[in-house]
């Protein structure tokens, strides 16, 4: 029962943590229908520039927002690229956010080598502990800003014109450039969006886990929080949230009962094809 | 019909595109059939007397003229010089750069630094320029093996595989079917059992662990609680079995083993089964990212004591992370034989007194002149790297000015006889240990008091 109690815990705490970066995922895909695999290394690389400042004795709260705006011009930066594939099927599109993902990782191995780096935490040390489990200040941080975003940005595609302009991009361009709506702002927006999001996700918790090294988003991240857009719904803001906590309470469940190697993945796959196969929209995502 | 054809002449046509030469004639029975050299000009050369076949690498050092080598079938090997030229002799290593355990390095500091110092001031090695040429593997078996076939496409005299327990392994393996020489860092007898053609001169992770169970339970009782992390692969299982099967034998308890993948980031079901078991004393047989990403996340009621074997704790980063926190015997090695421990740690600069000291220096020296980059800042792998070239050089040396992979072999073989004197004043020690899985003799750092001790004396002595 402690077992199932504490990984319950950390899975919430880990699962908050997927979900912050399912968000960013769901989001440029509710407007482009892409998976963008890009998001990661932008944030990576954007770490990578928050750390060079803080040696710089910028405070970390600068050295962050600078890093956030630098996501978004390099998802602006992206979606030029990625403009003359406007028209492709969007595997095509999803393949070439690859491209650019290891492109930027690449990038990372160029300038800065292999050599980890410590990102100082905006709230550092230990927030509380329940059982056994201890939560940093970066987990707590993780949680409330994912369900905040998460809100926020739910509220902003339904509640506002421009939220829903970029709805409509997904389904239609032509027809919203027939309303008049420019479809490159539209599009900048959603990619520079994305990329800001993945890059706050890192800011808050990369620090509470340790050094990080080229393709550390891409590494720690991608796969569940892949597979936490898929349950949660990937055209439903909220259901990244939801998709993130399932994955990171079904993982550590696994991980604190069962100490069979690798056995965790094996459970965050099943979710996945169960979620899929009785409701393949996902938990909370709009059927099609 | 046609359409296999025009497969076929698509298929040559790609392959000339790539450089490689559609099959000719081979020559029977010789090293170049064996190799699956296809080209007839890559093929051994024939003595017109006898009808033999020479093995073309074979350059008479003064005369420059092709001599007699090895005849294929007489070797265990199937080329006895390849990598050696009248002018060059090549050293082909895989190391991690990159991936999840990676050593921050220019490849030129992995070794080839030592030997542009012995290029520069000796000469070489009888006149060769002795060329250390170390590839990324990004920690990763696959990436070891690509890193090996590059070497073997640019032929190399030796392979060397400097760290990574699955990709020593997996190279080994490679190494049996290509027969070529490997030499590398610390493996198990385990894995390596039945391979012929590696060596590791240090000690294999059981001899190492059950040193530490050892050393442990002199020092701390057998009171402590013992548990044990490590990388979720085979070829660290039977490291962890050996630590746990010394204590037991030893009266000691040792609670739990926990398994973590190599790209995990979070550890807190970790510390909840560590202190589930009220581990006292832990074991981190994982790699220097994963403990740093551990110690950051380890909980602040749960402070044990941190314990390792070598390849976890030779490096700076680890050291460093480590600082302040409860930290214990970590045994090391090294590729030569460190018969007093001979590291150097910028943290803790060496005294005088030591008897290593001046060959510190000299590192020092050497490492400032050639090292690859401006103004750099050696560190514990630095000094690991210029006694595993020294070491080599040493080996280099004593094969004489026609190096062959055979005569390399009976040297560590000889080794098995008696202890030799490979490094002045120091004996390597292979009386132990599995037939290609050598035991220098082995050290323990006593981080708490910053003092190498030679491992009999060190624990004898707690």
């Amino acid at each position: 029962m402690d077992a199932v109690f504490n990984g319950l815990l950390a899975g919430i705490a880990e699962g908050a943590a997927f979900g912050l970066v399912a968000l960013g995922i769901v989001l440029v895909y509710k407007a482009t229908r892409v998976l963008n695999f890009a998001q990661g290394e932008i944030a990576t690389l954007c770490l990578y520039i928050a750390w060079e400042l803080t040696e710089l004795s910028v405070p970390v709260f600068l050295a962050a927002a600078v890093a956030l705006l630098l996501a978004a011009a390099l998802g602006a930066a992206t979606e030029l690229l990625l403009r003359p594939l406007a028209s492709a099927p969007r595997l095509t599109v999803t393949v070439a956010t690859l491209g650019i993902a290891t492109v930027l990782g690449s990038t990372q191995l160029l300038w800065f080598q292999t050599n980890g780096r410590a990102l100082p935490a905006f709230l550092a040390g230990e927030a509380i502990q329940i059982g056994q489990i201890s939560f940093k200040w970066t987990q707590v941080l993780a949680l409330i800003v994912s369900i905040g975003l998460g809100l926020a940005l739910f509220a902003f595609f339904k509640r506002t014109l421009f939220g829903l302009g970029v709805l409509a991009a997904a389904q239609d361009q032509t027809a919203l450039r027939l309303q008049g709506v420019p479809f490159s702002q539209v599009s900048i927006f959603t990619w520079s969006s994305g990329a800001i999001l993945t890059t706050l996700a890192g800011l808050i918790l990369i620090p509470g886990i340790g050094p990080f090294f080229p393709f550390e988003m891409t590494r720690a991240f991608l796969i569940p929080s892949l597979a936490a857009a898929l349950v949660g719904g990937l055209t439903s803001l909220p259901g990244a949230f939801v998709g993130g906590l399932v994955i990171g309470i079904a993982k550590n469940l696994t991980v604190f009962n069962w100490q069979a190697s690798g056995a965790e993945f094996m459970t965050i796959f099943v979710v996945m094809v169960l979620v899929l196969l009785f409701r393949p929209q996902g938990l909370l995502g709009e059927e099609a | 019909m046609k359409k296999t054809l025009s497969f076929l002449v698509c298929m040559g046509l790609a392959l000339s595109a790539c450089g490689l030469k559609v099959p000719a004639t081979i020559v029977a029975g010789s090293d170049a059939e064996l190799n699956g050299i296809t080209d007839p000009a890559d093929a051994a050369a024939i003595d017109p007397a006898t009808g033999d076949v020479l093995d073309p690498t074979v350059i008479d050092p003064v005369l420059g003229e092709t001599v007699e080598g090895p005849v294929a079938g007489d070797s265990i090997f199937n080329l006895e010089r390849e990598g050696v030229t009248r002018d060059k002799i090549t050293i082909c290593a895989h190391v991690p750069i990159t991936g999840a355990a990676p050593i921050q390095h220019h490849p030129n500091r992995f070794g080839q630094f030592y030997f542009d110092a012995v290029n520069a001031e000796q000469g070489g090695v009888y006149g060769r320029e002795v060329v250390f040429r170390a590839i990324d593997d990004q920690y990763y078996p696959a990436g070891a093996r690509a890193a090996m076939e590059q070497c073997a496409r640019e032929g190399a005299f030796i392979y060397f595989g400097a760290a990574g327990t699955d990709q020593i392994v997996s190279v080994a393996k490679w190494a049996e079917t290509k027969r070529v020489p490997y030499i590398h860092g610390p493996s198990s007898d385990k894995d390596m059992a039945g391979l012929h053609y590696n060596v590791f001169a240090g000690p294999s992770y059981e001899y190492q662990h059950k040193l530490l169970a050892r050393y442990l339970v002199k020092r701390y009782g057998k009171d402590q609680v013992f548990g044990t992390v490590h990388v979720a692969s085979p070829f660290f299982e039977s490291g962890a079995k050996a630590f746990a099967d010394e204590l037991k034998k030893l009266g000691a308890q040792h609670a739990v083993t926990i398994q973590v993948q190599k790209d995990e980031s979070q550890f807190s079901n970790v510390f909840f089964q560590l202190q589930n078991a009220e581990v006292d004393i832990v074991n981190n047989f994982t790699t220097p990212n994963i403990w740093i990403k551990m110690l950051n996340q380890k909980p602040p009621t749960y402070d044990p004591i941190w314990t390792a074997v070598s390849p976890v704790a030779g490096f700076n980063i680890v050291s460093a992370a480590l600082a302040g926190a409860n930290a214990d015997a970590v045994v090391f090695h090294n590729f030569g034989p460190a018969c007093e421990c001979q590291t150097y740690t910028e943290a803790i600069p060496p005294p005088k007194s030591l008897p290593w000291y001046d060959d510190i220096q000299e590192f020092l020296r050497v490492f400032k002149k050639y090292s690859p980059e401006k103004d750099p800042a050696p560190d514990d792998f630095d000094y690991s790297s210029y006694l595993a070239a020294k070491g080599v050089h040493r080996l280099l040396l004593e094969l004489g000015k026609d190096p062959t992979r055979t005569k390399l072999f009976e040297l560590f073989d000889s080794y098995k006889e008696k202890p030799a004197d490979v490094y002045p004043g120091c004996a390597a020690d292979f009386t132990r240990g599995s037939s290609r899985v050598g035991a220098w003799r082995v050290n323990v750092f006593d981080l708490a008091n910053g003092v190498w001790k030679q491992t009999e004396s060190c624990i004898d002595s707690v």
